[in-house]
């Protein structure tokens, strides 16, 4: 160590109160406190060595695995791209031949320019659209009046509202002639029973071998069921 | 009697792990109490010594194989303690920084604890004022007045130049007489 008496000149010369108190220690230490300490210390450094020691056979790695490891990793990665290469080849060999540099150009000192920093300032803040007071009012009442439009257009247009049509006492009206000429406009009918898909029946045919009263006779007796197909 | 340390270093690094534990016991015993009272003058606390000491000792036994010689052993071993003695000051100022509890100068307050505490004694408003400074003149402070050390090896213990130290001495000096005056 130094001189003592250099470095208590030097604490006398900044601060001679210092210098009168002395450099004894106040605090005190238990009884036997350092003859105990080595064997407290050797006490804790065989624990700690044993519980690295266990630390390190807790697991193990294969012979040589860190060794290899790079290795291993870079095959590893060399094998997903041959992969990805092989895999493209199949889908699209063409596509797979073509270099992907890129074709698009922009303007020279595009990304420098004062336009595109604007363009990204921009993009970064939310635009704000402002109405007047007049111009709120105007769309409030259009508002309004579109509400009011599809209100009222929903009252004549309502969906369970339809115009029925009397079909019995239609062709109730029709002459025969009329009736005949329908029927040889539209002879060919299809039968909806599944199990006679397909199956026409010449309808003109059948009508000429019945009379005026019975075709009377059976559009009185299917007169609901007329009504009701007419209604769908 | 003391082995140099050249000795207690040439019998650490031998194959024989007996010779291993001979040396280390022999740098124990040469430095525990140097060490001790270094750490005891920045922690105040026995308790907190001995841990630190211990954990210094610890850090010294997994890395004198590795020691190169550069600096002396002694400053090697300085160098451990005080920075055992920053890591344990840092938990503390953590743990007082989440306890609510605990006051802002807790070492101020565990001077005042210890059981041979007497207020009217100079010594111990001395170490009071040790409390006040901030850490690294705190640490200058004891290694130059207590410690004698010379200022070069101040200086590779913590990494600092050796004009730097002395100025820090010189305001550690005024901020303690400044304190003992006005207390």
């Amino acid at each position: 160590m130094e001189n003592r008496d250099l470095i208590l000149k030097e604490i006398e010369d900044v601060s001679p109160l210092i210098a009168s108190i002395g450099n004894r220690s106040v605090f005190k230490v238990p009884e036997a406190y350092f003859s105990q300490f080595l064997s407290a210390i050797l006490l804790k450094i065989y624990k700690t060595s044993m519980v690295e020691s266990n630390k390190q056979d807790t697991y193990s790695v294969p012979e040589n695995y860190f060794q290899y490891l790079p290795v291993t990793i870079l095959t590893r990665i060399k094998a997903d791209m041959e992969i990805e290469t092989s895999e493209l080849a199949t889908i699209a060999p063409l596509l797979n031949s073509l270099d992907k540099k890129n074709v698009y150009s922009v303007p020279e000192q595009y990304f420098k320019s004062n336009h595109h920093n604007r363009y990204i300032k921009d993009k970064n803040k939310a635009r704000l659209l402002s109405f007047s007071k007049f111009s709120r009012s105007i769309v409030t009442y259009s508002a309004a009046a579109i509400m009011a439009g599809v209100m009222v257009t929903g009252v004549f247009y309502h969906p369970g509202q339809t115009n029925s049509l009397d079909v019995t006492k239609e062709v109730n009206n029709l002459s025969d002639d009329e009736l005949k000429g329908y029927f040889d406009d539209h002879s060919v009918v299809y039968v909806e029973d599944s199990s006679n898909i397909g199956d026409e029946i010449n309808v003109a045919d059948q009508l000429k071998s019945l009379s005026d009263e019975e075709i009377n006779g059976y559009l009185q007796e299917n007169q609901s069921n007329l009504k009701n197909d007419t209604s769908k | 009697m003391h082995l140099e340390d050249s000795e207690l270093l040439f019998q650490f690094k031998q194959p024989s792990s007996k010779e291993k534990e001979l040396a280390f016991t022999g740098i124990v015993k040469k430095y525990q109490e140097k060490l001790y009272w270094h750490i005891r003058r920045m922690v105040v606390d026995h308790d907190d010594a001995n841990d630190v000491l211990q954990n210094a000792f610890i850090k010294v036994w997994k890395g004198l194989a590795n020691f190169r010689e550069d600096s002396q052993l002694y400053t090697w071993l300085y160098r451990v303690a005080t920075n055992e003695c920053l890591t344990f000051l840092d938990q503390q100022k953590k743990r007082a920084s989440v306890s609510l509890n605990e006051d802002e100068n807790g070492l101020s307050n565990k001077v005042k604890a210890d059981e041979n505490f007497d207020s009217s004694k100079l010594e111990w408003k001395l170490q009071l004022a040790i409390q006040q400074l901030p850490e690294r003149q705190r640490l200058v402070f004891n290694l130059r007045y207590y410690d004698e050390m010379p200022y070069e090896e101040m200086s590779r213990i913590l990494e600092t130049s050796e004009g730097a130290l002395k100025a820090s001495y010189h305001h550690a000096a005024k901020k303690i007489e400044d304190f003992l005056i006005n207390n």
